[in-house]
């Protein structure tokens, strides 16, 4: 009865973190820095992950960083991710909030044998957003005041086809990447004099079609202590509008290394680094979407604190860093995040509940503009 | 990490891989709970709006519009004369000292020989007329009376040729003239009745025969008279008599009909020689470098556009105007505020007479072309807004000829004339197409 009763508080908990966080929907959000050029990177992270601002990422099969992790996958797994996020821009004295929802990873994957098959579908960069700001054209000479607004849905996403085996104390995997996804953009200005001048409404699709590989291995150096590193060399990247193509660059490479040591009871630590060269991205966009390689570098921890129907119920703690790839005006973008995360096992070991939700500052060089975020993360993971 | 909890794999009850037993509603209510705040994340609405940071943080500046002028007319030219004969609501009468004169023909070729007394059904031919007269309904809006003056009748049936202005001209003399009233200065009513001689009725009806009527106002005068004409309508002109010297019986109305060799089976043509008005003394002729809208008889400007594809189908068109440069008119009514009305094409290139494609087209409000007001005595420069008109023509099917045609209101009954230059002008007085618009470019690529 005690323990039922215990299960009953930590569900209330969760449920109780879930509902302050969406409706701070309400409460301020929204910037435009993470928002340059072709939009901002979620990572490829599982919420999971999430919950240790990526320090896991290196050893966990559902992110889409490491092929090799997907050596430890079971039977078979089936996860999706939900992950709104809310944001505060400030600039001056304007204070702007906005809600953006993002469906950041799907995953299936299944056990043949020794080999492990996980294919998912992440989202590379986001790029949905709405500005709207006034404006003016010049007309006889004189300015007049328009009212301009670009809307902008869509992403980049990559599937992957990743498979794991292991050998010996190593895990090794490989996986094919492709590149896809659509922006969809509208462009409107509108005069407020509508009798004498017309508006403009522009609208269109900007697809994208990119390929690459990547590669893994994951080294258990003792049985407390995991290494892992991973490589993905990026492809040709193109932007295509129908079958014509518009312009062409090439997808970003990574290169990324992991420590993870469990040698404390009930409690893991991670470290995690990588270096993306978004910068083979520049040629993809016009000068306004410069890209720079980025050095992303994180800790965290995972611990188990309580337990659900005798299953332990792990929190995540974690502290990243990195840089976001698209300058403002040749101005650097940083990130630096702080990450919390619990696991629910719903059905045993079938079925998880991961919930993570992240707090993030992202600066641009003389703090000039300033974007905060509160970022939830929640998703469903079932091993049928 | 293990795609299990690494954690859970450090538990005994994990590590034995049996599945712990619990009582289902509970664990039931726990995964619906946690399925609920699943959703609850999920279903957060989305709020994209932003761009207070702009243009810092918007990430393209937007393309610049092109305003510009250009010579976007191929052809312009006056078409008339408008409208067709007969087929008006209204005839102008006018006497408007050497600017305008015009007179009106009215013909009631179907006269009735009977009666019936004392409202019974039996009927009595017509031997007697009294109180015969032709009466106008006056639509005073566009009427005009300074000081007293004098309408005439006179009798314009003839076996010459009727439908010649230049005969039926010569038959408002003296020994025709069957009646006339004299309207006092101030006494211009919305009906107009004059006396004509009941002899002359009673005659023709005796004979079985017609009677066709001339209306005049006499000189000198300055007086316009808009009457209401078109046959079969509410305001048409009627022929009233008593059919008896008895008083107390109700006067017969007689309306306009005609009928002649050629006309048996064309209802236009009748409706044309059943009401119509007789020039006089018109408008006088186009000027030279000159398009005309008005005038007596009426005209219309017909303006032909040809803009380029490239900003047509390729750009956002946000403001289009029709610049024309007026000069003055001596037109009568030349200090009136005179509206005009543009008209616009529909018709396809297979339409290849002007005038036809003209009576073809469509009001202007339906593409947002508002009408405009001139005075004819002045001159500058002058716009109609096309813009709607000109963002249509892209989804146009491209035979359909893009023209603007402008004609004043109560064209047929109006003598104004509105006049402006035509391409032949020096450039910055001839039509031409003011446009600004925002060429297609890309924006998708950030």
């Amino acid at each position: 009865m005690i323990r039922l009763q215990r299960h009953f508080n930590i569900g209330a908990v969760v449920v109780g973190l879930v509902m302050v966080l969406a409706s701070s929907g309400e409460l301020q959000s929204q910037g435009a820095l993470s928002t340059q050029g072709f939009g901002y990177p979620p990572g490829g992270l599982s919420t999971r992950a999430l919950g240790t601002a990526g320090a896991t990422g290196e050893f966990d099969l559902l992110s889409a960083r490491n092929p090799a992790a997907v050596a430890e996958l079971g039977n078979s797994i089936i996860s999706i991710q939900g992950e709104p996020e809310f944001r505060t821009m400030r600039f001056g004295d304007v204070r702007e909030n906005t809600r953006v929802q993002r469906v950041p990873l799907i995953a299936a994957g299944l056990r043949v044998k020794r080999v492990g098959i996980l294919i998912s579908g992440t989202t590379l960069l986001d790029r949905s957003f709405s500005t709207e700001s006034p404006g003016s054209a010049s007309i006889d000479g004189t300015s007049v005041p328009t009212l301009d607004r670009l809307d902008s849905r869509g992403a980049m996403t990559e599937l992957r086809l990743a498979a794991g085996w292991r050998w010996k104390s190593f895990g090794l995997g490989a996986a094919v990447v492709a590149v896809t996804g659509e922006h969809s953009v509208a462009r409107t200005r509108v005069f407020p004099d509508t009798l004498r001048f017309g508006g403009v409404l522009d609208s269109t699709r900007l697809g994208f079609g990119g390929i690459g590989a990547a590669f893994g291995m994951n080294w258990r150096a003792s049985p407390d202590l995991l290494v892992g590193a991973s490589l993905k060399v990026g492809g040709g990247l193109n932007a295509l509008r129908n079958d014509s193509t518009l312009r062409s660059a090439s997808v970003p490479s990574r290169l990324g290394a992991g420590v993870l040591y469990r040698g404390f009871a009930g409690t893991i630590l991670a470290v995690n680094v990588e270096r993306v060269q978004w910068s083979a991205m520049n040629g993809l966009g016009t000068e306004a979407a410069t890209a720079q390689d980025a050095t992303n570098w994180s800790a965290g921890t995972e611990f188990e604190f309580g337990t659900l129907r005798r299953f332990p119920v792990l929190w995540r703690l974690g502290y990243g860093q990195r840089d976001l790839p698209f300058l403002l005006r040749d101005l650097p973008v940083s990130e630096r995040a702080i990450h919390g995360g619990v696991g629910v096992p719903v059905a045993g070991e079938s079925a998880s509940l991961d919930l993570s939700v992240q707090r993030s500052l992202r600066r641009v060089q003389g703090d000039q503009v300033r974007e905060d975020a509160w970022a939830l993360s929640a998703a469903i993971t079932i091993r049928p | 990490m293990p795609e299990r909890s690494l954690l859970s794999r450090l538990l005994p009850s994990s590590r034995s891989g049996a599945a712990p037993r619990f009582p289902n509603s509970p664990r039931a209510g726990m995964l619906a709970a946690l399925m609920g705040a699943m959703l609850v994340v999920t279903a957060c609405t989305e709020e994209f709006q932003g761009g207070a940071g702009c243009p810092l943080l918007c990430p393209q500046a937007q393309a610049p519009f092109v305003d510009t002028i250009i010579n976007a007319i191929d052809l312009d030219t006056t078409l008339g004369p408008y409208p067709l004969l007969g087929l008006t609501n209204g005839v102008l009468l006018a006497s408007r000292g050497d600017t305008l004169e015009t007179h009106v023909v009215v013909r009631f070729d179907n006269l009735p020989t009977t009666f019936n007394p004392n409202n019974q059904s039996a009927q009595a031919p017509i031997t007697t007329v009294d109180s015969a007269m032709l009466q106008f309904f006056v639509d005073t809006t566009g009427s005009k009376a300074e000081g007293e003056f004098t309408v005439e009748v006179f009798n314009v049936d003839t076996t010459d040729a009727d439908s010649s202005s230049v005969v039926l001209r010569t038959l408002f003399r003296p020994d025709r003239k069957l009646g006339e009233v004299v309207i006092p200065a101030g006494a211009l009513a919305d009906s107009l009745r004059v006396p004509v001689a009941d002899a002359f009725i009673e005659q023709q009806i005796a004979l079985a025969g017609r009677v066709r009527l001339g209306v005049r106002i006499v000189n000198p005068a300055n007086v316009q008279l808009r009457l209401g004409a078109f046959a079969n309508g509410q305001a048409e002109p009627q022929l009233r008599f008593d059919p008896s010297t008895d008083t107390s019986y109700r006067p017969l109305d007689v309306v306009p009909r005609t009928a002649f060799v050629g006309s048996e089976a064309d209802d236009a043509l009748r409706l044309a020689y059943t009401v119509y008005g007789l020039t006089i003394r018109g408008s006088e002729p186009v000027p030279p470098g000159t398009v005309s809208v008005g005038a007596w008889p009426s005209r219309r400007a017909y303006f032909r556009f040809a803009i380029p594809r490239a900003i047509v189908e390729s750009s956002t068109v946000v403001r289009a105007e029709l610049l024309l440069t007026q000069r003055p008119s001596f037109s009568v009514d030349r200090g009136d505020s005179i509206s005009v009305q543009p008209f616009i094409g529909v018709s396809t290139s297979a339409v290849s007479d002007l005038y036809l494609a003209t009576a073809l087209s469509a009001n202007g409000l339906l593409a947002g072309v508002d009408a405009a007001r001139f005075v004819p005595q002045d001159s500058g420069q002058r716009t109609f807004n096309i813009v709607n008109l000109v963002r249509g023509w892209s989804a146009l099917n491209a035979n359909v000829t893009r023209f603007v045609a402008l004609r004043i209101d109560d064209e047929g009954t109006l003598g104004a004339e509105i006049r402006f230059h035509d391409l032949t002008a020096p450039a910055a007085q001839r039509p031409r197409l003011r446009i600004t618009y925002l060429p297609r470019t890309e924006f998708a690529i950030p």
